[in-house]
């Protein structure tokens, strides 16, 4: 009994040993060949920090990181500069646009193919245009839904028909709304589309894991080849923040779209890498539920809550918060403090709007004021580890003031859902940003807009919106923005706290790596040293 | 032998179906409207109006489980949000998973077995302390924060390792490398829960008698949510389980059919699944995360119960003390039940860590306590993103946790001691 104990304690021990000697071996033969960083031919792996993308069409597609990897392989009839300026590109040539500015004539490039082989032209254009205002599910509906009618003029030039003026809609064109997809693979796939994407781009789609890689190759159809460095580009979805950067350390990634505030540290000290920063279109702020009883679109009154009925309280909540403290404390100083829901980022940016300045003295003293003694006010948040970590921060300024702020978190999805029906006192929640101010702005403070989670209804307010959707010349849509963004200050349906700011990694071996104010890393003509 | 594997086929059928209407309720019980999350920012009503359409949301759920276990078993399995098909998605998961699994069933293995022999052989001396200090680290020290400090060691300091990725088996040596972090990394904290069992086993056959705020104050406070958490969840688990587990190993039977496939059905749900799953359906609350938590240990603690009934009702006591008209309940009470401690107590001072580890990721996900107040487990999980800037954020939460869980091991071995018929003298 015993020797066969000691003999089976021996075979463990052998075991041990061998697993740990293969351990060596392995971890050993990484140091003798070590791992590229450079893949063969040229391949750049790119992380994608903001989540993955959903499917690989352009009316059906609605996530950030979509909108990354289309910039590589569907180029739209329009595009942005680095000045968020918007410059033609499958276009000819900036719109036409009629007297009655209900007309817009757009004249498009020529000789130019898709990625199978077959030309790009108007007829393409139109279908594309039509298929987006006609798919079931499709989320560029309602971004043309002024959109009456598109015809081909000729080969190389589309005329649209609008039901009423509407300004923003070349905005529109510079993204998702003006990717034009081959007739030819809409023909064969129909809303399978995504499953092997074909458009008009420097690259082509080649495969996708799910949940892990979007792979896309050089395109032999491109009409500017000689601009495109790399064979092959490969998009990770990085789920974790802190791996993704340790992965961009260790040279498994050569960019990384988003580095976050707490790894920016070791990212910026490491000799390899180099930050490329951008201040986004976006903003990031508080939502108040002024009139949303009932839920979107169902009729709004005041709901009655304390924030929602006296004016002066939301005035004090705003005037408690020190958003130069805010960016320290909860971002290392990494975000651009803002009050406004245009960003410095974008051309149509106005100083002279004023903000309401930091003032607790005056908090206070609106919280005796307003006669309620204790105010409570519940404070909804996504669940997410900055989020939180900003919640907690807003709920020490409100009470320094005298206001106690329940927090109450709950994941995202369902913290929309409740917003929309309205069932929420504050929200904590953001905008990613859009080129024209009215993406920033109308659906959310129109009476009629789409994601008027306050229920805020102001008639002033709708006739400025109104104006500066009709009208053409920039000086007048900037003063229509200023008198909209005052009387938005002034009620205070949402609270604006700052703009985000990206950083982007790469590795300093490559070089033709943009980052432009939509904030989405463009690598379609990067190389490497 | 046909007739054996038809009938563990059949089995396997009915717990398939089972699992897969639990799942399909489960889910669709979790607030939430699926048709926001994939709608994304813009929630134009026609277009969830559509998704909803597309999916079946609008229809009775009888009809959509209808419909889909029909295309199901026709191999379709439907497409995804990126409209990828989901059957062909799973299927090229098998080798990796498979792989993973394996190997590290083999670290926990290779680990966990010889060094609760060591402790068991060496039991009270240093080494003993020393392997059972290891295993219990191990145990206590969350996955994603081992393998986050794994990374930045072997990947990014050292460039032994990649810090990610998936090399397929065309290219061996490559794909081990690919292998190694996180075979290890899962394996530890499986190894921890073999060489507790072993050890204890052992000891039994061989004759012998197991931001600016304070961090320590929040420490101390966040001591009670983890606690709470952790000591409590495991108490109803076993309160639950263990009397469910009795019955089904000393009746057999009908009963015992019908207990053993419920029991797989849930063992199917990895524990924190089931306990996310739970929370989300009763709602946030350190409450609700401890009953969830307690309720996703139960099937695993069954399936013990139910293995130690099933050999100590074979002991030579049992018929005697029936003989000696003994009842039914007695006999589970005075006799079954005290030679059952010795496991149990080893599987609670195990759960306990899990538990509280549980506890933080239900709190993360915003179903157990809310904000600012603390858990060890939250302050882990905060710490994860400052591991490079201030590590010691990360060290005090998770060294309270070992701390906790020591305890509650040096406790067991105490209870273990004086309960343990075997050990009395």
């Amino acid at each position: 009994m015993r020797s066969s104990r000691a003999h089976r304690a021996l075979a463990l021990a052998a075991c041990v040993a061998l697993a740990l000697v293969t351990l060596v071996a392995v971890a050993a033969a990484g140091v003798i060949a070590p791992a590229s960083t450079l893949k063969n031919g040229g391949t750049l792996v790119v992380g994608m920090s903001a989540g993955e993308p959903d499917a690989l069409d352009p009316t059906l597609a609605r996530t950030f990181s979509g909108r990354e990897v289309f910039l590589t392989f569907c180029e739209k009839l329009y595009d942005l500069n680095a000045k968020a300026e918007i410059v033609p590109q499958l276009a000819a040539a900036p719109p036409a646009i009629s007297k009655d500015k209900q007309t817009v004539t757009i004249k498009l490039r020529k000789g130019i193919k898709f990625n199978d082989g077959t030309p790009f032209n108007a007829a393409a254009v139109v279908k594309t245009i039509q298929r987006h205002q006609t798919l079931p599910r499709s989320a560029r509906a309602s971004e043309i839904s002024p959109i009456d009618s598109v015809t081909a003029a000729g080969n190389y030039a589309v005329v649209i028909h609008l039901k009423q003026p509407y300004s923003p809609l070349i905005a529109q064109f510079a993204d998702r709304a003006g990717m034009i997809m081959s007739p030819a693979q809409l023909d064969k796939l129909g809303d399978k589309f995504a499953t092997n994407p074909i458009c008009v781009g420097p690259f082509m789609y080649d495969n996708r894991v799910a949940g892990d890689t979007i792979t896309v190759v050089k395109s032999p159809y491109y009409y500017a080849k000689s601009k495109v460095h790399l064979d092959k580009i490969v998009f990770k979805v990085e789920n974790d923040a802190t791996a993704a950067a340790q992965a961009l350390r260790a040279g498994d990634l050569q960019g990384l779209d988003g580095v976050a505030s707490t790894d920016l540290q070791s990212v910026s000290h490491d000799p390899n890498l180099r930050i490329l920063k951008q201040t986004s279109l976006g903003y990031q702020g508080i939502t108040i539920n002024i009139g949303n009883k009932n839920g979107l679109g169902k009729g709004y009154s005041n709901t009655g809550t304390l924030i929602a009925a006296h004016p002066e309280l939301r005035k004090a909540f705003e005037e408690a918060i020190d958003r130069k403290a805010l960016n320290k404390v909860v971002f290392g100083g990494t975000v651009l403090p803002g009050c406004t829901p245009v960003s410095p980022a974008s051309s149509w940016y106005d100083p002279s709007v004023k903000c309401t300045p930091f003032n607790p003295a005056d908090a206070k003293k609106l919280v005796q004021q307003s006669g309620v003694s204790n105010p409570t006010v519940h404070y909804m948040v996504p669940t997410a580890t900055v989020a939180l970590r900003q919640a907690q921060f807003i709920q020490a300024e409100e009470a320094n003031v005298g206001i106690r702020l329940v927090i109450d978190s709950i994941d995202f999805p369902t913290s929309l859902n409740r917003a929309d029906a309205g069932n929420y006192e504050t929200f904590q929640i953001g905008w990613s940003g859009r080129v024209d101010p009215d993406g920033n702005i109308y659906q959310f403070v129109a009476t009629s807009g789409s994601q008027n989670d306050s229920g805020y209804s102001r008639p002033r307010l709708d006739i400025a919106l109104n104006n500066e959707r009709k009208a053409t010349t920039r000086g007048a849509r900037r003063t229509l923005f200023r008198v909209a963004q005052q009387i938005i200050l002034q009620d205070r349906p949402l609270i604006y706290l700052y703009h985000g700011v990206t950083r982007a990694g790469i590795n300093k071996k490559l070089t033709g790596v943009r980052l432009y104010p939509d904030t989405l890393l463009r690598v379609s003509f990067a190389q490497y040293k | 032998m046909s007739g054996f594997l038809l009938r563990k086929a059949g089995a396997a059928a009915v717990v398939l179906f089972l699992a897969s209407v639990l799942v399909f309720v489960g889910v669709r019980a979790i607030p939430g409207d699926p048709a926001i999350a994939l709608g994304g920012e813009s929630r134009d009503p026609t277009v969830l109006q559509a998704i909803r359409h597309k999916y079946l949301l609008d229809k009775p759920q009888p009809v959509q489980y209808a419909h889909w276990i029909w295309l199901a078993l026709h191999g379709d399995l439907g497409v995804d949000q990126r409209e990828l098909p989901i059957a062909h998605t799973i299927v090229t998961r098998i080798p990796l998973t498979l792989e993973l699994a394996v190997l590290s069933m083999l670290v926990a293995t290779l680990v966990g077995i010889p060094a609760g022999v060591i402790a068991a052989v060496r039991r009270g001396k240093p080494s003993d302390y020393a392997v059972t200090a290891g295993a219990l680290i191990g145990l206590s020290v969350p996955h994603f924060w081992l393998g986050l400090l794994f990374i930045i060691w072997f990947a990014v300091d050292l460039h032994w390792l990649p810090a990610s990725g998936y090399v397929t088996m065309h290219h061996p040596i490559e794909n081990l490398r690919h292998m190694v972090m996180p075979a290890i990394v899962l394996g530890t904290g499986f190894s921890a829960v073999l060489m507790r069992q072993m050890r204890s086993s052992m000891l039994t056959s061989l004759g012998t008698d197991e931001f600016g705020r304070d961090t320590f104050s929040r420490i101390v406070w966040g001591a009670r949510a983890s606690m709470q958490a952790g000591f409590f969840s495991t108490l109803l688990a076993l309160a639950i389980a263990v009397p469910i587990g009795m019955i089904a190993g000393y009746y057999r039977g009908a009963a015992d059919a019908v207990i053993a496939r419920l029991t797989d059905v849930l063992l199917a749900f990895p524990f924190l699944i089931l306990a996310v799953g739970l929370a989300a359906i009763l709602g946030p609350s350190l409450l609700n995360a401890t009953l969830a938590l307690g309720i996703g240990a139960v099937p695993g603690l069954v399936r013990i119960s139910r293995g130690e009934t099933l050999a100590l009702r074979e002991e030579d006591y049992v018929p005697a003390a029936v003989a000696n008209g003994a009842s039914d309940l007695g006999i589970l009470v005075r006799h079954i039940l005290p030679n059952m401690t010795n496991t149990l107590i080893v599987q609670a001072t195990v759960t306990i860590p899990t538990a509280i580890v549980g506890e933080a990721v239900l709190s993360f996900l915003g179903l157990g306590v809310q904000p600012p107040t603390p858990s060890w487990g939250t302050m882990l999980q905060d710490a994860q993103s400052y591991l490079t800037q201030a590590p010691r954020l990360a060290v005090f939460p998770g060294l309270a946790i070992v701390v906790a869980a020591l305890a509650f091991n040096v406790l067991g071995d105490g209870l273990r001691d004086i309960l343990d018929p075997r050990t009395r003298r």
